[in-house]
């Protein structure tokens, strides 16, 4: 058993969450996305998100459309669809109860 | 000094130093072959070479600057070794990958520095990881039993390239490129 090993797994599971909740508030092109999950150590390093974002795309959550760039070549901006904000509500009261049931659980011991 | 080699990453060229490139172009093949089985190979290759291009170009303080191993080794580090990504990332059930990190890959060179004609023996006892000494036997015995042993030396030295650079000496003996092993090789003093 490692606890850093844990921790990780902790991380992935609710990163969906966290891409699509960053989403909803505004669209984002990736390193914007990248910046604020290093920022809250979600992710450790960049090249995991890659993935994981065409998933979402090819599962009809994101969507996205080519913007110019001030400098270097043109950013991919991720939008959420509303299957994916809807996908989004179901995570948040699954992450809720979670959060719950964990204390409460915690708490008895 | 040092060759540069051009490539255009994410729609960008850059300069990178030899040894450079080389670490480069292994990091992202073995990546593609990460996400060898997950249909939007190309699309997360693309993904992550505009990412990688938009790190070089943060550190260029000046459009001609050459990119160093060092630079290369730093973005590597931000980006994840192919071993990062687990198989669920990959959308793969299961993963044939198992090659170190930077896939360290035996190549075929001359050893000019531990050679006796044309090190076409040193380089053959590294390529498979046999004593020279017993290379160099058989050769000799191959020579005298009918001259074949002249024959193959002559045409295995017109064949196989020198390994004239650090970058082909560390793949002559199979050790992965990279910063650490490149300063190594520095300073050790040659053999």
């Amino acid at each position: 058993m490692n606890v850093e090993n844990t921790k990780a797994q902790m991380r992935k599971g609710v990163l969906e969450l966290c891409i699509l909740s960053i989403l909803s508030r505004a669209d984002a092109y990736t390193t914007d996305l990248i910046n604020k999950l290093k920022e809250a150590q979600m992710i450790v390093v960049e090249g995991t998100l890659y993935p994981l974002l065409t998933r979402q795309k090819n599962a009809g959550l994101l969507s996205y459309r080519w913007e110019e760039s001030p400098q270097g070549p043109p950013r991919k901006y991720y939008t959420l669809t509303p299957k994916g904000r809807e996908y989004l509500n179901e995570l948040e009261s699954g992450w809720e109860t979670l959060i719950e049931t964990v204390n409460k659980i915690r708490k008895q011991a | 000094m040092k060759k540069t080699v051009n490539v255009s990453i994410g729609g960008m060229v850059f300069c990178l130093e030899e040894d450079a490139y080389i670490r480069l172009d292994r990091y992202l093949k073995g990546l593609e072959q990460r996400f060898k089985k997950s249909k939007d190979v190309r699309e997360i290759m693309n993904d992550i070479e505009s990412r990688i291009a938009e790190h070089f170009k943060e550190r260029m303080s000046f459009p001609e600057m050459v990119i160093n191993l060092v630079e290369v080794e730093r973005v590597i580090g931000i980006m994840g070794n192919p071993s990062d990504f687990d198989d669920n990332d990959v959308n793969a059930e299961s993963s044939s990958y198992n090659r170190s990190p930077g896939g360290s890959r035996k190549r075929f060179f001359r050893d000019p520095e531990n050679s006796v004609i044309a090190g076409v023996c040193s380089g053959l006892s590294y390529y498979w990881n046999i004593d020279v000494v017993i290379i160099r036997i058989l050769f000799v015995i191959l020579a005298f039993w009918g001259g074949g042993g002249v024959i193959i030396y002559i045409i295995l030295w017109i064949v196989i390239p020198e390994a004239l650079t650090v970058a082909d000496r560390l793949e002559m003996t199979g050790e992965p490129v990279n910063a650490q092993n490149i300063g190594k090789s520095f300073d050790e003093p040659k053999k």
